[in-house]
């Protein structure tokens, strides 16, 4: 299945309306709408394929320090499945804390890799020099 | 404890809750996790590694706030592990040895154990040969318990279970040994009771109460006879005798029984966990006598445990039982007679306890015991108002008169020798004109007079040491009562 959507945002409302298809499938008078993305996702199978389908995506979190355009989130999600895995999503957050780069898990596994961190372990190491430098100037 | 991120960024992993459950947590993520392993959690929880599925981790909590769905948790990479040492004498604490009074604040720690290590293996370990005198003289001469000796207390509710087991901790503390008293999921109230007991005696010094209460959480109230274990092999590794008493083992197996459910393990008999002998078999293999730098050192654990309507045969009862080395059971039927300690001599068994005795004390424990079974039988014939012989009525009056003097101790712990002596005395016959009433209260006075009086206590003790059998021990005890008119 070549999934056009990128982020767990995206899965999310395509399964909520999925739920909400068939919850209404059998109002009387009830004439059922299917989004262009989800329409294109279901043809030549039913909606039950679909949802089983996004249910096995996995989700790689990542936070990021500013909000990212939806062009860039398709970059970097067509590259995590082209380079890593064809079902993955991202799962994006925004930390301004952190400055820049970005913090990613997956699998359960961690791994900072934000410019807040690396500041922090720099003036671990430096604190002494730095400490120095003031005592100097007294 | 470091904090959460400083463990995120070391170990590099992360969980998220999945579903929270009373006490039990489940985490997806953390795909290197170890089983116990401490897990911290964002919001400050803590909680250690109790199930490990394919796809979902069950995690204990040890906090009685709850983690809410969602929180992120990180390893930590250590196993549970308490601070142990001197400084908790004397203190009510919890099984993660946090102070439990808070005007009672505890010096800060210094080494810690983990709470769950292997028990230690045969050639670690020493026979048991020394006594382990309860300061009850059904229990010290009928019955009797060994340093080192894993001892089931046993009987219905409101039998006397607990008193019995103060009147023992006390005793033991008073003769040196380290005492912990482990509360499992009990009330406040009565841990308060307990602690109050202890001052009240000047004993509280030389003892440490690990209390859970049944509002905690409840890994907690789990991890409380392992803590107290843990506690007391710091102490025997220091070369010290330890009496522990787990107050009780069977409320524990329904607090694991709910853990277990909760995590949705296949359930056993009376829905306990498969694993429920192990759990307390692994726990009660860490008492007994040990070899350590300085000669041997023991950890003797006294387990209570419930019976319903004095049925023996439940399922936890009976696992116990195995696992042990004897049981004491508390009669309700005895109770109801008036008899304190109300343990039923027949029905209680002591499997090492026996080896521990002088030739002479297990000659009278014999006599004692046979003599009592036909004391019972005798007593039996009274109820049909048959007419009775001269020796049917001797037999009557003595057992009376001697199980008078089991119940006379139930108020102080009684020493054994000073025991011995009076039973030989009761024994010769000498003061078998002497009603039931008056005995008491010279029994009273032999008592306190051995526990005062210096030279009489040296006396007494020589007197026994030098008795070879009964028949010696009846004649020195006339001479002697005859020389000192006590």
């Amino acid at each position: 299945m070549d999934y056009n959507v990128f982020t767990k945002n995206e899965v999310d409302l395509l399964l909520a309306e999925i739920e909400d298809l068939e919850r209404n499938k059998f109002c009387p008078g009830r004439r059922l709408a299917f989004s262009p993305e989800l329409s294109r996702l279901a043809q030549g199978q039913g909606l039950a394929s679909v949802k089983k389908a996004l249910a096995e995506l996995v989700v790689l979190d990542l936070t990021v320090a500013v909000k990212l355009s939806p062009a860039f989130l398709a970059k970097i999600g067509r590259w995590l499945r082209e380079e890593i895995n064809q079902k993955v999503i991202l799962d994006i957050k925004v930390d301004p804390s952190i400055i820049a780069g970005a913090i990613v898990s997956y699998g359960g596994k961690y791994r900072d890799l934000s410019a807040g961190r690396g500041l922090e372990e720099w003036f671990t190491r430096e604190s002494t020099r730095i400490q120095t430098l003031i005592n100097e100037d007294r | 404890m470091k904090s959460f991120e400083y463990y995120l960024n070391k170990i590099g992993e992360i969980g998220y809750v999945e579903r929270v459950t009373k006490g039990v947590v489940g985490i997806s993520g953390l795909p290197t996790a170890e089983a116990e392993e401490v897990i911290l959690f964002e919001s400050g929880q803590t909680g250690q590694i109790l199930f490990l599925h394919s796809d979902i981790i069950e995690v204990l909590l040890f906090d009685e706030v709850p983690v809410k769905s969602g929180t992120r948790a990180v390893r930590t990479g250590e196993r549970l592990s308490i601070p142990v040492g001197g400084q908790y004498l004397g203190h009510l604490i919890n099984p993660l040895c946090q102070a439990l009074n808070q005007t009672d604040p505890i010096k800060k720690l210094g080494e810690t154990r983990f709470l769950n290590t292997d028990p230690p293996r045969i050639n670690e370990r020493s026979p048991v040969l020394k006594q382990l005198e309860t300061g009850v003289i059904l229990v010290d001469v009928l019955i009797p318990l060994g340093h080192g000796q894993r001892e089931l207390i046993i009987g219905d509710r409101k039998t006397g279970k607990t008193t019995f087991l103060l009147h023992t901790m006390v005793n033991q503390a008073r003769m040196g040994s380290v005492c912990i008293w482990a509360v499992i999921g009990k009330k406040r109230s009565e841990v308060k009771q307990i602690e109050e007991f202890f001052a009240n005696n000047k004993v509280l010094d030389k003892i440490i109460i690990m209390a859970s209460s049944a509002d905690d959480a409840t890994g907690l109230i789990y991890l409380t006879p392992y803590s107290a274990v843990t506690m007391a092999e710091y102490f025997r590794d220091l070369g010290q005798n330890v009496l522990v008493v787990l107050d009780d083992l069977t409320i524990h197996a329904k607090f694991y029984r709910e853990l277990s459910l909760l995590s949705e393990r296949f359930p056993g008999r009376e829905s306990y966990p498969v694993d429920i002998f192990f759990t307390h078999a692994a726990l009660l293999e860490r008492g007994g006598n040990f070899i350590v730098k300085n000669g041997t050192a023991s950890i003797t654990i006294l387990p209570a445990a419930e019976v319903s309507e004095e049925d023996l045969s439940g399922y936890i009862q009976t696992n116990l039982m195995s696992m042990t080395d004897g049981h004491l059971y508390f009669d309700k039927d005895s109770f109801s007679k008036g008899r304190r300690p109300a343990i039923n001599p027949f029905l209680s068994v002591t499997r090492v306890g026996r080896q521990t005795q002088t030739p002479l004390l297990r000659e009278l424990s014999r006599v004692l015991m046979s003599f009592l079974v036909e004391y019972q039988k005798v007593s039996g014939f009274v109820h049909f108002g048959a007419e009775l012989t001269e020796e049917t009525k001797r037999t009557l009056t003595k057992g009376e008169k001697t199980l008078e003097f089991f119940n006379l101790n139930s108020d102080s712990p009684t020493p054994v020798n000073v025991g011995i002596f009076l039973l030989g005395l009761l024994w010769s016959d000498y003061q078998k004109e002497v009603q039931k009433e008056t005995m008491e209260g010279e029994w009273r006075e032999t008592i306190d007079k051995y526990i005062n009086d210096k030279n009489f206590r040296g006396e007494i003790d020589s007197l026994i040491e030098k008795s070879k059998n009964i028949q010696e021990l009846k004649e020195k005890a006339v001479i002697f009562t005859d020389r000192y008119k006590v």
